[in-house]
């Protein structure tokens, strides 16, 4: 089943290559008419690991995934030395969630003062595509610690939400997803033996790479 | 003080796999600056004040820990002590500020507009005897702003830095601006690090390099302000990788050097817009503390100050 989904898969790629596919595919819906066309291997019904809800059909193609999980890194942040793991899972062909977890262990900045780790949870709204693929609008709420590494007594603790725009595309098992938005965080600082109650917006990029399965 | 308390095991197998065990900049051992570089040369009139790296754009024969003024008719020369680990842990032991400075509320701050005239106020450590428990420990003090020098000590006050007293004016905070001749460096890639984080790191990225919580925010203050205003100057990377200060050539004619035209965009930038900010909030600043820094400045506002004070009655 998977060797057939790794060969439809290339199979699929070829056919966007051929005819010369570059992300305006979502303009040209007769492009997956002519993929289904080239790439004529399609599974019989009964082999299709997914549940068609949506578009009541099997077909592989762009934004319509067979997979229903997604592993992803979300290397966008590593730059900052955040580590940061995301799992979503599709519910539904419009709808998915998604938990992440980070940690904070070095700073390629070079300032290499603070460690931590934080958690966030979400949803993921599908406007284009069949989820976890496509263009979605998600939703998310987490929280954050931070500790200094050095002598110093600080500590951070907060909470934080926001909203993003995104797109997932998924290739064969490979899944790349990106997006932007805007956070709001709230916390608290607390330094020696004072504290004061912080807030601020924050814009909001991702990068994420991973798998699907 | 207490260690940081990371007692996430996924975090420790994280530290340990980034070789992230590190102490911060708090715990590293204090390296006073190099001063024998300078002695060669002799401070003029149109020596600017400062740390300048070597192979700078300038050099050491124009840019000093040193420098002149007039003090009864004459030309007099003035070089910024070298301060040792001692006198680092001294400030931070051997005195108490018996009031801590009150924190920030909000996240917006409104400075004091400016005053008339020349400002000749100075921020003085008054010790408080009165206040010390009878086991000893550090001396309490407060820190009082007075409208001249001589009023402070007249009062039995040390000056511990010009203008007003603030966020920063602090013993503990002063051990972090000497311990630290370039502040700016390390404040700014904190400003990147809360900008990329989104979590409110900034702040604490601040105050994990030494400072009390409001000098943290006063710093805090400062970056916010200056991101908001200066982004498209300090954004550019070639004015940002660019050396802090424009070559300068110590016998300028028809150049009246200034601290803004001294320095590159981004700083005169920030300099421009934030420094009245900076200043009202922090009220310590490394020229008005007798510090010099990597970024050379004019003599014009640098304090004459040694920061050793001694405890009454030891």
């Amino acid at each position: 089943m998977i060797r057939e989904r790794d060969r439809l898969g290339a199979c699929l790629a070829v056919g966007m290559l051929a005819i010369g596919w570059s992300g305006s595919a979502l303009a040209e819906p007769q492009t997956r008419e002519e993929e289904s066309a080239t790439c004529d291997e399609k599974p019989p019904e009964p082999e299709c690991k997914r549940e068609c809800t949506y578009r009541c059909t099997c077909r592989r193609g762009i934004y319509a995934t067979d997979y229903k999980n997604l592993i992803l890194i979300i290397a966008g942040s590593t730059f900052a030395g955040r580590i940061e793991l995301e799992y979503e899972r599709a519910l539904h062909d419009r709808v998915s969630i998604f938990g992440a977890f980070y940690a904070v262990a070095f700073d390629s900045l070079g300032n290499d003062t603070l460690v931590g780790f934080g958690g966030l949870a979400g949803a993921r709204v599908n406007l284009v595509g069949r989820a976890p693929e496509g263009i979605w609008f998600a939703w998310q709420v987490g929280g954050f610690r931070r500790n200094a590494r050095g002598n110093q007594d600080v500590q951070l603790r907060g909470m934080q939400t926001g909203g993003m725009f995104g797109w997932t595309g998924v290739w064969s098992r490979f899944a790349l997803s990106l997006g932007a938005g805007f956070t709001y965080s709230y916390g608290r600082v607390k330094v020696l033996e004072q504290s004061v109650n912080d807030s601020e917006w924050n814009p909001w990029l991702r990068l994420g790479l991973g798998v699907a399965f | 003080m207490r260690r940081s308390s990371a007692t996430s095991p996924v975090l420790f197998f994280l530290l340990a796999a980034t070789g992230g065990c590190g102490e911060g900049p708090g715990s590293e051992p204090f390296t006073p600056p190099d001063y024998m570089r300078f002695q060669e040369f002799e401070a003029g009139r149109h020596t600017l004040f400062g740390l300048p790296p070597e192979n700078g754009p300038i050099g050491e024969e124009c840019c000093m820990p040193t420098c002149t003024y007039v003090e009864d008719g004459e030309i007099k020369t003035w070089t910024a002590p070298q301060y040792t680990d001692e006198d680092l842990q001294a400030l931070r032991d051997d005195w108490e500020l018996a009031e801590p400075w009150p924190v920030f509320e909000g996240n917006d701050f409104e400075p004091p507009p400016p005053e008339e005239g020349v400002n000749t106020w100075v921020c003085g450590v008054l010790p408080r005897p009165d206040l010390q428990g009878d086991e000893g420990g550090p001396m309490p003090y407060d820190l009082v702003s007075y409208e001249t020098q001589a009023e402070a000590e007249k009062a039995g006050a040390m000056v511990t830095h010009g203008g007003k007293c603030g966020a920063c004016s602090s013993l503990r905070n002063l051990a972090v601006y000497i311990a630290n001749p370039n502040l700016t460096e390390p404040v700014r890639r904190c400003g990147l690090t809360g900008l990329i984080d989104r979590d409110l790191s900034r702040l604490a990225c601040i105050a994990s390099l030494g400072f009390d919580l409001p000098c943290a925010q006063a710093w805090d203050i400062n970056t916010r302000n200056t991101q908001k205003q200066c982004l498209r100057v300090c954004g550019d990377p070639s004015v940002r990788k660019a050396p802090g200060n424009k070559p300068y050539e110590c016998n300028p004619e028809g150049f009246v050097p200034n601290d803004i035209n001294l320095v590159n965009e981004c700083l005169a930038c920030d300099e421009e817009y934030s420094l009245r900010l900076f200043r009202a909030a922090a009220g310590r600043s490394r020229r008005g503390s007798g510090l010099p820094s990597p970024i050379c400045r004019t003599c014009e506002n640098v304090q004459r100050i040694v920061h050793r004070y001694p405890v009454p009655g030891r």
